[in-house]
């Protein structure tokens, strides 16, 4: 009895900062008993994505996901295509991460930037690339392909065009498919950054380096 | 003979350079429809089905095409926030305009200006954002979506004023569908700026070049 009292007392401290690590003051999670047959089969999408598998994703509580949820039938088409652009178009795990990141530079968003820089790394992506886009400079440490995708998106975020030299470079190296896929998946992460913003979405920072606030994200 | 050889000379001394340096800055060339892969060709029935009726040659759909899978669930979601959310097409249509603003694409502000107009939208609504000036005759409702749209993308933050009249006015899911809509017409303003897609000139207000598009 006084052990229970001892691990409810211990749940009563812990709550309250899980609650404040999670805020739900916007966008409060649904239980499932109260969930419409569309928010259940979205709720099925999410939890049947490959990101299931790869741990940390899939989770119908977590900011986006519980932003996608008030309107299941976008969430749906969301999660499908997230599906196809982060596990379906044939492109290396570093390069998809690094298009997630430079995507997260441009929304300064740290919670796509705490989720994506880790699986970057992970994916092969020397870490210093990740470090120089979060303080502002041109990663000094790109290999070829990676370039072609900074380049790409950098000047679509930064410059509203994108110059003969990086196109011609870009379609040699990814075919318009790719150049399609690429830009399709960084703006996918500018939906993501968008319902995290709505929703006040947090996550507790690890120890990647830290996105700096700058005035301009991607040096000329 | 004299004749023909002279046109032949005519034609590849002028017309074929020119054709040659039309081809070489083109992006995103048609594909003939013989060539068209089955994802290709379930995107381009998708493309000129229903309420769009859209040219599958027409940027952005042309980059699309490029990737018929990611094309496939761009244009369902696409249906969806403009056609299906239940939203007036006067706000869907604003809402279009401010990501038009944001990303400063004249495709996008050409084509939506006049559908926001015709949806009753006061012209001067898009005149005044076009400007970079916050609208002065916005209607109760219109006021609400401006001050979403433009906190996300100029603050990256929204006020607990603006999400709390958000939120009375168009519940969790009005904001979900108007916050997608814009950020929609995100991957649409990155397709059109990667094709360098050129805008015919219309009479609509044209989209200033602004430092800051949206006035704190």
């Amino acid at each position: 009895m006084r052990k229970t009292l001892a691990i409810a007392l211990l749940a009563a401290i812990a709550a309250p900062s899980l609650l404040s690590a999670a805020d739900n003051t916007r966008f409060p999670p649904i239980p499932p008993d109260r969930m419409t047959a569309k928010q259940k089969e979205f709720t099925k999408a999410l939890t049947d994505s490959p990101r299931s598998a790869n741990g940390g994703g899939g989770n119908i509580n977590n900011p986006p996901f519980k932003v996608y949820l008030r309107s299941p039938e976008f969430g749906t088409y969301a999660i499908k295509m997230s599906d196809y652009l982060r596990f379906d178009t044939g492109l290396d795990n570093r390069l998809t991460e690094l298009a997630i990141i430079i995507a997260a530079r441009n929304w300064d968003n740290d919670y796509i930037w705490t989720a994506h820089y880790g699986a970057a790394v992970k994916g092969g992506l020397d870490p210093s690339v990740g470090a120089d886009i979060a303080a502002g400079r041109r990663p000094s440490k790109m290999k070829e392909d990676e370039a072609i995708v900074y380049d790409l998106l950098t000047e679509i975020y930064r410059d509203r065009k994108v110059s003969d030299a990086t196109f011609a470079k870009a379609v040699g190296k990814y075919g318009e498919k790719g150049i399609m896929d690429i830009i399709g998946l960084a703006s996918y992460y500018g939906n993501t950054a968008m319902a995290l913003i709505v929703s006040n979405g947090t996550r507790p920072a690890g120890n990647e380096p830290k996105l700096q606030k700058l005035t301009q994200n991607f040096p000329k | 003979m004299k004749k023909f050889m002279t046109a032949a000379l005519l034609a590849a001394a002028f017309a074929i350079p020119g054709a040659l340096i039309a081809a070489e800055t083109q992006r995103f060339a048609p594909v003939d429809p013989k060539a068209y892969s089955p994802a290709q060709q379930e995107f381009a029935k998708l493309m000129t089905a229903g309420p769009r009726a859209g040219t599958i040659t027409n940027a952005p759909f042309k980059v699309y095409f490029a990737s018929p899978e990611f094309g496939l669930e761009a244009i369902k979601m696409s249906n969806y926030l403009r056609w299906g959310t239940g939203l007036d097409a006067r706000l869907s249509e604003l809402a279009i305009i401010i990501a038009a603003r944001h990303w400063t694409s004249d495709y996008i502000w050409h084509a939506h200006y006049p559908l926001a107009v015709k949806g009753g939208l006061d012209p001067s609504v898009g005149a005044d954002i076009a400007a970079g000036k916050r609208p002065s005759k916005m209607k109760e409702d219109e006021a609400i979506i401006y001050d979403l749209l433009t906190e996300i993308y100029r603050d990256h933050d929204i006020s607990d004023a603006t999400y709390a009249k958000a939120r009375a006015k168009y519940g969790e899911k009005g904001i979900t569908d108007i916050q997608a809509l814009a950020s929609y017409y995100g991957v649409t303003a990155m397709a059109l700026i990667t094709a360098r897609e050129k805008t015919a000139p219309g009479d609509e207000p044209k989209l200033q070049r602004l430092a800051q598009v949206f006035p704190k």
